[in-house]
């Protein structure tokens, strides 16, 4: 059972074969959705709900957040983490913790935020949290060419990343892959 | 990767000979920008704001220091930690209002100015090291304190000692603590 949602089709209802709920439609007859229209501009539910167009073959998956949703979720998060707090002058959230994910956050005193999203039995994220800091303070801030608070592209600061990254997951206690 | 994981950059460490003669020729070139002394001050106070607020992440991820919770805290941290850190040198501190907003750091050794023994009689108000006022002001404006820094005194001025002096201005934060 699909519906349409945010400008997107999920499915609502009829979980099975690794579809679940709340799975985003992403390509259809191996062509990639717009939103709720197909690549070539009909409306998805239409489209999918005349049956001159079957058979058809539909991609299901998670919808992919982009960098502004990225931004505006983290943004809220953070305000709310520091407007609930009891204590007066809290640093804010420090840990998120669900049962499929573990959230992260480490501030600096410039007001910087660090997030990892990690598995919840993942080790070591304290000290990669630290090892980020100090990549970004040589590959970001010591890149003439960066500007600050813009979007970070600096290849060595990927690179960097990609390496510390790696190595904190080795060294969790369950290894690589979560 | 060929580079081991967690390299330390300890052992790459560029001559001082080369910082103190790249710091001297940058000096000399805006002399022949500007004419004014004034004008060179403010540039070097400007190019110095641009490294504090950059360095001060650096600062703080390699020193790995807790939130200063007083002026003369921050003021201590500066001068033993980040000079010695940065310049291989310690500044001792003094405060100088009874309101704890100003405070003086005093530089015993100063290895900008190794090599240069007085100021050239045209050049009599050249502040040579207003670099690092800027980089003090950057750095602090990026922790959320403004002040004013600039040299209180200057041994290549004939001053007895060098005084970077430091002057708090109202702190940002104060407005967001009355919020809550």
């Amino acid at each position: 059972v699909l519906r349409l949602h945010d400008e997107r089709v999920v499915v609502a209802f009829g979980q099975r074969d690794g579809i679940r709920v709340g799975h985003a439609v992403l390509a259809i007859n191996g062509a990639e959705v717009n939103g709720r229209f197909t690549a070539d501009g009909k409306d998805v539910l239409e489209f999918l709900g005349n049956p001159a167009n079957y058979p058809v073959s539909i991609r299901f998956g998670r919808h992919r957040l982009s960098s502004n949703e990225k931004l505006m979720l983290a943004s809220m998060l953070f305000a709310i983490g520091s407007q609930l707090s009891p204590e007066v002058g809290s640093s804010g959230i420090e840990m998120l913790e669900t049962d499929t994910f573990k959230l992260h956050c480490f501030q600096t005193l410039t007001g910087i935020k660090f997030v990892v999203l990690a598995d919840p039995r993942q080790a070591g994220i304290d000290s990669l949290l630290r090892k980020i800091y100090e990549i970004y303070s040589d590959f970001a801030l010591k890149n003439p060419f960066y500007s600050l608070e813009m979007p970070i592209r600096c290849e060595l600061f990927d690179q960097n990343l990609k390496l510390a990254l790696e190595v904190a997951e080795k060294a969790g206690p369950f290894g690589p892959g979560s | 990767m060929s580079r081991p994981p967690g390299r330390k950059q300890e052992n790459h460490k560029i001559s001082r000979e080369l910082f103190v003669l790249t710091y001297g020729a940058l000096v000399a070139q805006l002399c022949k920008d500007y004419e004014k002394d004034e004008d060179v001050n403010i540039c070097l106070d400007r190019m110095g704001y641009g490294i504090g607020i950059r360095l001060i992440d650096d600062f703080l991820a390699r020193s790995a220091v807790k939130k200063c919770r007083s002026y003369s805290e921050t003021v201590d941290m500066i001068a033993q930690v980040a000079f010695k850190m940065y310049l291989g040198v310690t500044a001792s501190v003094s405060c100088s209002s009874a309101a704890g907003n100003e405070f003086s750091l005093i530089l015993d050794k100063n290895p900008l100015v190794d090599f240069v023994e007085e100021l050239p009689a045209e050049r009599a108000s050249l502040c040579y090291c207003n670099l690092l006022c800027g980089v003090i002001r950057g750095a602090l404006e990026m922790v959320h304190l403004a002040a004013e820094v600039t040299f209180l005194q200057d041994r290549l001025k004939g001053d007895a000692v060098t005084e970077i002096g430091i002057t708090f201005l109202r702190k940002a934060e104060d407005r967001k603590h009355r919020r809550n």
